[in-house]
């Protein structure tokens, strides 16, 4: 198991996903004589899970089943504990889209938070690209990269623990893309500069929208020139019934020009 | 520093490269071939002069050609500006420039920007205009009267946008957005197996190729004769990424489940005018390739499925799930709902599908300018919709293995530690 590959068979120190309904699911540390309670009864790892295969249905002792499915960035995004907000799949794939990501590409990331989007960067760009992110708070850096061992994915990031708008990414003229999820990104645009690729792409997002609409404006008069800005409204329509369209994050595409002189509408 | 002598090559532009020209919102992709002309935008280009210049840069269009554009900021703010428009009349009269004016500024081979520049200079009312709207109405000269294009390195954002704004029939109404959700909602990423059925010109079978980089397999099912694949070409990938290409007739699958697929079948398109040699030959790579790709599939353990095509997705997709492993996502786009909704039904009741989720998502473009900032329009209902879901394994057929059903009341299990 890893989060950047598959395989077939649950086996001990795996992180699996149990499925208990819609809605409704828990990541689990796979080990030898551990329990995990659940509301349909105890699941037995060595028993019920080691040595089954993903996708299992997995009988609880109390009568009731559930599954057991393998670890994937989105199953990991609707089941992580939370330390901070986080950013759901809908933003993500828009936002992997938008830099460009695919394998091989070097990407810098503050802040780190609980590590939803990092995990999706680190899908995309494994096995021969890198991740470097960059988170102030020393707790949330340290689960973030016990986190990322826990995945077998820490061959594929560095996580750092400094503030991003003083000392910025640690990584100088190396990444194709840049990603800002903090409160005052403007402060760390130029650091960006300094960590993208002279041909790279920078993207920074706020969080919410009525609050931050002024956001995108001081960072984009930072660097003097206009952005490109996409919102996005997710419905979920499989009860057949509208749910409450929520709007999620905003976010702000921009490439920085060939002489760096300012960035320049995406595309 | 990571920016060597290599690095630079990469990003230059070389012959035979396939790139996409830009301008404004405009694209077009096209293949850069020596003396061969080119229409964008109603105007004959070549782009010989293009080769060796870096991607990313802009060009102006002289009488047949490509010139690098300075960075030029003349854009000299006039300090005059008003404050509002209470006295500005729209009669038409404001600007002293002739259409014939014009042309004859643009036969003397002035740049667009200097032509901007006449017009500002020659128009009455300029100067009564606030700041702002001297900045809209420089923009809207220079979109018109600039000759420029940018060249732009290919890749999955940049051509989903412009077949979604030249050609969206083609792909089936596919917003770029909501392909975006497909490739991360069905997990594409390198070293896995996926298959792929789509009638979008190819434009998402090379995203997903895009996103695997070359490593694992792509088996792309196909309906009718040949598997359509245009879209492809316009990412330019270097040649090993098609190595992991296969292909595979959706007609032949049941035969392939039967295990009886003749990879010894008679060339439909017999009657061709080839030797008797090359037809030979040509039919012996058909077949070989017909059996690699029956290869893949045997084991029945792909890791992903995207459906995206104009045909009912509900066959197709109830065909196809069964080579999938457990635990494995998948992802179905449709135009419309209702195709979508009879899936989801029939999922639900024959099984071996969990999480399933049937999303469409909005999209709307802001402009951001300081204290300008605000949406320009909303994009909704227009980006198809997703049925997205995760397999897992089969029920075993009911009354085969009766102890299985979960029971009332168990007895407790013994300990097995250890």
């Amino acid at each position: 198991m890893s989060f950047v590959e598959y395989s077939e068979v649950i086996q001990d120190s795996d992180v699996a996903i149990i499925y208990l309904g819609h809605n409704s699911v828990m990541p689990v540390k796979v080990q030898h004589g551990a329990q995990t309670q659940t509301r349909y009864g105890v699941i037995r790892h060595s028993s019920d899970l080691i040595g089954q295969r993903y996708g299992s249905k997995v009988t609880c002792s109390k009568g009731g089943w559930v599954y057991v499915l393998h670890p994937t960035p989105e199953l990991w995004t609707v089941s992580l504990p939370h330390r901070t907000q986080i950013l759901y799949t809908t933003d993500i794939a828009t936002i992997t889209m938008m830099l460009d990501l695919k394998p091989g590409s070097v990407v810098c990331e503050s802040g780190t938070g609980s590590g939803s989007l990092s995990h999706a960067i680190l899908r995309t760009i494994a096995p021969t690209g890198h991740l470097h992110t960059v988170e102030f708070h020393q707790q949330r850096a340290e689960k973030a990269a016990e986190e990322f061992r826990e995945h077998r994915v820490s061959h594929l990031v560095t996580v750092r623990n400094q503030d991003v708008c003083k000392d910025g990414f640690g990584v100088m003229g190396a990444a194709d893309a840049v990603f800002l999820d903090i409160p005052s990104p403007w402060e760390a645009v130029g650091h960006a500069k300094a960590a993208l690729k002279k041909h790279g792409k920078e993207h920074v997002h706020t969080e919410g929208v009525i609050p931050t609409v002024l956001k995108p404006t001081r960072t984009s008069t930072t660097v003097n020139t206009s952005w490109r800005f996409f919102s996005k409204a997710h419905r979920n329509a499989s009860s057949l019934l509208p749910k409450i369209v929520s709007l999620s994050c905003c976010a702000l595409f921009g490439m920085w020009n060939q002489s760096g002189s300012g960035l320049v509408t995406g595309g | 520093m990571a920016d060597n002598g290599d690095d630079e090559d990469h990003y230059r532009i070389k012959e035979g490269d396939y790139v996409v020209l830009k301008r404004g919102e405009i694209y077009k992709s096209v293949q850069i071939l020596p003396k061969k002309k080119v229409i964008f935008e109603k105007q004959w280009i070549f782009l010989d002069n293009v080769v060796g210049c870096l991607y990313g840069n802009t060009f102006e269009i002289r009488s047949g050609g490509g010139l690098q554009l300075q960075n030029t900021k003349t854009t000299e703010n006039s300090k005059v500006a008003g404050t509002d428009n209470r006295n500005i009349i729209d009669d038409g009269k404001s600007q002293k420039l002739t259409k014939d004016d014009i042309e004859k500024l643009k036969d003397q081979g002035l740049k667009g920007q200097e032509i901007v520049q006449q017009l500002i200079e020659n128009s009455a009312t300029f100067s009564n205009k606030t700041e702002y709207a001297q900045d809209k109405y420089i923009k809207k000269k220079k979109k018109k009267y600039e000759n420029t294009v940018t060249v732009l390195r290919p890749t999955c954002r940049i051509l989903a946008m412009m077949y979604h704004g030249r050609e969206p029939g083609k792909i089936c109404h596919l917003r770029y957005d909501t392909l975006a959700q497909m490739l991360t909602l069905a997990n594409i990423h390198a070293n896995s197996k996926v298959l792929v059925f789509e009638t979008c010109a190819g434009l998402v079978l090379g995203s997903i190729m895009e996103r695997m980089g070359g490593h694992g397999t792509v088996v792309q099912m196909f309906p009718g004769g040949g598997p359509v694949r245009a879209g492809v070409e316009s990412f330019g990938f270097p040649a090993r990424f098609h190595e992991t290409l296969h292909e595979f007739p959706i007609c032949h699958l049941n035969a392939l489940e039967a295990g009886t697929l003749d990879t010894f079948a008679k060339d439909p398109d017999a009657g061709m005018k080839f030797s008797l040699q090359q037809k030979k030959v040509k039919q012996e790579e058909k077949q070989r390739k017909l059996a690699a790709a029956a290869a893949r599939l045997d084991g029945r353990n792909a890791d992903g499925l995207v459906i995206a095509s104009r045909f009912h997705p509900c066959p197709v997709l109830l065909r196809l799930l069964r080579f999938l492993s457990p635990s494995r996502p998948f992802v179905v786009y449709s135009q419309y709902l209702e195709p979508l909704i009879e899936c989801y039904t029939k999922l639900k009741e024959q099984g071996g599908a969990v999480s399933l989720k049937l999303t469409d998502t909005w999209l709307r473009h802001y402009q951001v300018l300081p204290n300008r900032t605000h949406p320009r329009l909303l994009m909704s209902g227009g980006g198809g919709y997703l049925l997205s879901g995760t397999t897992v394994a089969p029920e075993p057929p009911a009354g085969s293995t009766p102890g299985e059903e979960p029971a009332p009341k168990r007895q407790k299990l013994k300990a097995t530690e250890g």
